[in-house]
């Protein structure tokens, strides 16, 4: 078996990508991407120039957005949606994250 | 070649029609999508319900998915050569064999030979497979930087289009910076593009293993800081564990349990910046010895004699203001 060795690069908030990578990596079109900023599912770094750029965290978003509108058959509003409920999800579950971390255990020492 | 059951996998019957192929797989769908189901199996279970109605809700591929014939889940079986006559597959020389070959392959390469979406019959560009593969790593490894192999099934197409899956080991370094939930992304190294269409690309999410002794939030670290009554007492210095070597920390006296102690930039690195990194919280926790002998029994005695201090003085305020 082949092996061979790739560095990676993180999907955060400390990188930039544009409107067109995103419209590449998703598959979305870019009418459905205008639809997604439109409705606040994703935001622009600079939203008053055009072109936009995204942090590099929106990849993952777009990612989903067009898993949610292939694989379960939603509409752009349906999947605008499924976004803001799975981000509020996702901000719960960071908050419980940070409880959990700053709760200890019961542990006698 | 095993066999996959794809009616019995979306829960209908063989005589289903298309709308109940449809409402099943919706249902299913629903239930197990990665992103949205808790399920730990969930994942594996969409891939397996979303074959089915790849299939299934496609009559041609149905037709042929049903002259298979009817054999248990996980047999194994070989289509006839006539079955590749009959529905003019790349297999209809009768002479290409199965082997090495599985059913969503099968029919994925049926799609293309029949004019579906595939490099033998497409002249347009078609992008290469996405990857999305989750890397366990500890939080060593996150705060160092490290290397994982990654072993992957990738589809490879031959001159007439067949799909076959290849087994490759990646190597991937992840750079410090890597938390919970942290994407990473490797251009070009998920599944080929044909026809000129771009490489797919392999996305990692990383996944911290839990720590005997650190706790993480984001990039922020928690841990147990235990200390004896009298450590709490009087304060001192005490030796914290950090990820890059102890630390000395002092603790002022009369600390209470509880009470969070930050060492700035203790905690996880962040990716892309050179001194940013999240903090480590020490959080206090007074403990007693799991038995007390006679002479530290005589030592609390004394001090209980002498202090004053009472911990639920607020007890009979509040009564009285209940009052």
């Amino acid at each position: 078996m082949q092996t061979e060795t790739y560095h990676a690069l993180w999907l955060d908030r400390s990188q930039l990508v544009s409107f067109s990578d995103l419209v590449d990596l998703s598959g979305l079109t870019e009418s459905e991407l205008h639809e997604l900023v439109e409705f606040g599912a994703l935001v622009p770094v600079n939203s008053e120039e055009i072109p936009w750029n995204f942090s590099a965290d929106c990849v993952v978003t777009v990612r989903k957005a067009s898993r949610l509108r292939d694989e379960l058959e939603l509409d752009s509003h349906a999947v605008v949606l499924a976004l803001t409920l799975l981000e509020q999800i996702r901000t719960l579950e960071a908050e419980l994250a940070q409880l959990q971390a700053q709760q200890s255990p019961f542990r006698r020492f | 070649m095993k066999y996959k059951d794809y009616y019995s996998i979306l829960g209908i019957e063989r005589a289903a029609t298309e709308d109940d192929i449809k409402k099943a797989y919706r249902k299913l769908a629903r239930k197990y999508h990665p992103d949205v189901s808790k399920d730990p199996e969930g994942e594996a279970k969409f891939k397996d319900v979303a074959e089915a109605y790849q299939t299934l809700k496609n009559t041609e591929k149905r037709a042929a998915y049903d002259r298979l014939g009817q054999h248990r889940a996980g047999e194994d079986f070989e289509p006839s050569r006539d079955w590749g006559k009959e529905f003019n597959t790349q297999f209809n020389d009768g002479q290409s064999s199965f082997e090495g070959i599985d059913l969503s392959d099968l029919f994925a390469s049926f799609a293309r030979h029949r004019g579906g979406s595939g490099p033998a019959a497409a002249s347009f560009p078609i992008p290469g497979e996405d990857f999305d593969v989750a890397a366990a790593i500890t939080l060593e490894d996150a705060y160092r930087g490290t290397q994982v192999t990654l072993s992957l099934s990738v589809p490879v197409y031959d001159e007439q289009g067949r799909m076959r899956r290849e087994a490759r080991a990646v190597e991937v370094r992840i750079p410090k910076g890597a938390s919970n939930g942290q994407r990473l992304r490797l251009r070009g190294q998920g599944g080929k593009g044909q026809n000129g269409g771009r490489d797919g690309d392999l996305y990692l999410n990383i996944k911290l293993h839990p720590h005997a002794l650190y706790r993480v939030d984001g990039f922020d670290l928690y841990i147990d800081l235990p200390l004896a009554p009298w450590e709490a007492a009087l304060g001192g210095t005490i030796e914290v564990p950090t990820l890059a070597g102890a630390v000395n920390l002092t603790v002022a006296p009369a600390i209470t349990s509880g009470q969070q102690l930050r060492l700035g930039k203790r905690g996880l690195p962040m990716p892309g910046s050179g001194a940013e990194a999240g903090d480590l919280f020490a959080i206090v926790k007074i403990v007693m010895p799991a038995t007390i002998d006679e002479r530290e029994k005589a030592l609390f005695q004394q001090l209980s004699e002498g202090s004053t201090f009472n911990p639920r003085s607020h007890f009979t305020k509040e009564a009285t203001n209940a009052n």
